[in-house]
């Protein structure tokens, strides 16, 4: 993972995050809750209980709902 | 159209099962032109002749093997042969009565990605299958096509059968690698792909048996000569597996762009007992079921989806006018929540709620409202399950609510009446 800045917008607002963050933390840090249940930081993402899906819109296309934390922050 | 036999090759050259006879009729044949050749060369000669992936999603086979990296070691090559999809036996034919063609055709792959270890992943149920497969790799090894130093070009490849404990589930690719690595079959997260990250965290490819059993003929004829068949972007033949309520059900090897009716009411004798057609079910069991409307939908991966379907593992599934649906969604949706592996909730949640919905519609004590509740619990399922056996679940009971929500409803209204008193 390189220590590149991303913008990623959360409910359209815009927030910077190192790349490779998970998407629940930077929004977290946008100040927006997602919902999480099998997620800790301290372990490694598993992505099983699928509270925390989100929509998204990805540079390939809008995509719905992949689990918010397993995705990371990338270009 | 008439039948072609690339795969099925045993239904014209009787035991081709045989070393002897396999290398008479052109055997291995194809194996050395791979070998004479770089391996991207043979990656890009797959890639031209366009040959998709036959396990259900239909994803072109030279351009997986391209995402595989040049320089990590070691790299594996693992042969799905978990043909667990209700409706579907074309695998199972082949291993049985072409072995060779297949240990060939892995063989080739495993070339191309430059993988030394192969596994074929068969079910446990086919032991002959695995009889005849355990045969083909001794002769093959006898014979220098195995093993250490391949005909004396430096590669090395030692194929290992593993058979499967009996789960749906692990025909999944993932969860595939989860049982041969020894864990729990059960899918894990995707990306990292297998790609890169596959068995043991190595690159890993994993393909279906009719896949490989198609590259001995593709290496030999040239990727022009497969293309002659099928449609630009679905080439080549399909094995069709024709099952249900048709006059003579079995396999069927046809060029991709046949079509629905064809395959029916020509080869396959139309619908038995001459009753008639009500729906079809054209990719294995977990496609959303078609009416006879669709009867004229070419069969190839991106005409199914484009009617509503999918082109899956090549399971026809017949179903006539004397069938009930609220019975056919009671089968499918069991066997989901009996194959759930328990991973993610809305899987194992979802199945559980189908089956316990659809149980109750098939025995007539359901009303409106359940199979509504039955519909909103398929489309809160959509696109949030962990991998496709979930999705499956929930697309065969939006495809089966699409065509015959009035049948049901009228279902339940009639068999209710029947069970409860009329009010005084």
């Amino acid at each position: 993972m390189s220590a590149d800045k991303v913008t990623i917008y959360v409910n359209g607002r815009p927030v910077e995050a190192p790349a490779g963050t998970v998407i629940v933390e930077a929004a977290k840090a946008a100040g927006v809750e997602i919902p999480v249940f099998c997620y800790h930081p301290k372990l490694t993402p598993v992505g099983m209980c699928r509270m925390c899906l989100v929509k998204w819109d990805s540079p390939r296309g809008a995509r719905t709902a992949p689990p918010s934390w397993t995705r990371r922050a990338s270009r | 159209m008439e039948q072609v036999y690339i795969v099925l090759r045993h239904r014209e050259i009787p035991d081709i099962d045989q070393y002897e006879t396999y290398v008479a009729h052109g055997g291995y044949e194809g194996l050395r032109v791979a070998l004479e050749q770089a391996p991207d060369e043979v990656i890009e000669l797959v890639k031209q002749s366009g040959l998709r992936g036959r396990g259900g999603a239909g994803f072109p086979a030279g351009v997986k093997w391209g995402f595989v990296p040049k320089d990590v070691f070691p790299k594996y090559l693992v042969c799905n042969f978990a043909e667990g999809e209700p409706g579907t036996f074309k695998d199972r034919e082949i291993a049985e009565y072409n072995p060779h063609q297949l240990i060939e055709g892995i063989i080739i792959a495993a070339y191309a990605i430059q993988a030394n270890t192969a596994y074929i992943y068969h079910r446990g149920e086919f032991t002959f299958a695995a009889q005849q497969l355990r045969r083909a790799i001794a002769a093959a090894r006898a014979h220098g096509w195995l093993g250490e130093d391949i005909q004396g070009t430096g590669f090395t490849l030692n194929i290992y059968l593993h058979p499967e404990a009996g789960a749906y589930i692990c025909g999944e690719e993932t969860a595939q690698l989860s049982s041969i690595e020894g864990h729990l079959g059960q899918p894990r997260l995707k990306p990292p792909f297998p790609a890169t990250h596959g068995l043991w965290q190595k690159p890993t490819v994993i393909n279906n048996v009719e896949t490989l059993t198609n590259l001995p003929m593709i290496l030999r004829h040239g990727a022009e000569w497969y293309r002659q068949w099928g449609t630009e972007r679905t080439p080549g033949t399909r094995v069709y597996c024709v099952s249900g309520h048709v006059v003579r059900p079995g396999n069927y090897e046809l060029p991709a762009s046949v079509t629905a009716r064809e395959l029916i009411f020509e080869h396959a004798g139309g619908i038995w007992k001459g009753h008639r057609l009500k729906a079809f079910i054209p990719g294995g069991m977990s496609a959303p079921l078609l009416t006879p409307e669709h009867l004229d939908v070419p069969l190839t991966y991106d005409d199914l989806a484009a009617a509503g379907s999918m082109g899956g593992s090549g399971g026809v599934i017949v179903l006539d006018d004397q069938t009930d649906i609220a019975w056919v969604i009671a089968k499918q949706v069991a066997f989901y929540k009996h194959e759930s592996c328990g991973k993610c909730s809305p899987c194992r949640e979802g199945t559980y709620w189908q089956k316990m919905l659809a149980d109750r519609i098939l025995s007539g004590q359901a009303s409106r409202r359940d199979v509504e509740l039955l519909k909103a619990v398929s489309d809160q399922m959509t696109n949030t399950c962990f991998c496709p056996l979930g999705e499956a679940s929930r697309m065969v009971v939006q495809g089966a609510y699409k065509y015959f929500a009035d049948e049901l409803y009228q279902w339940v209204e009639e068999r209710r009446r029947a069970v409860e008193p009329a009010a005084v």
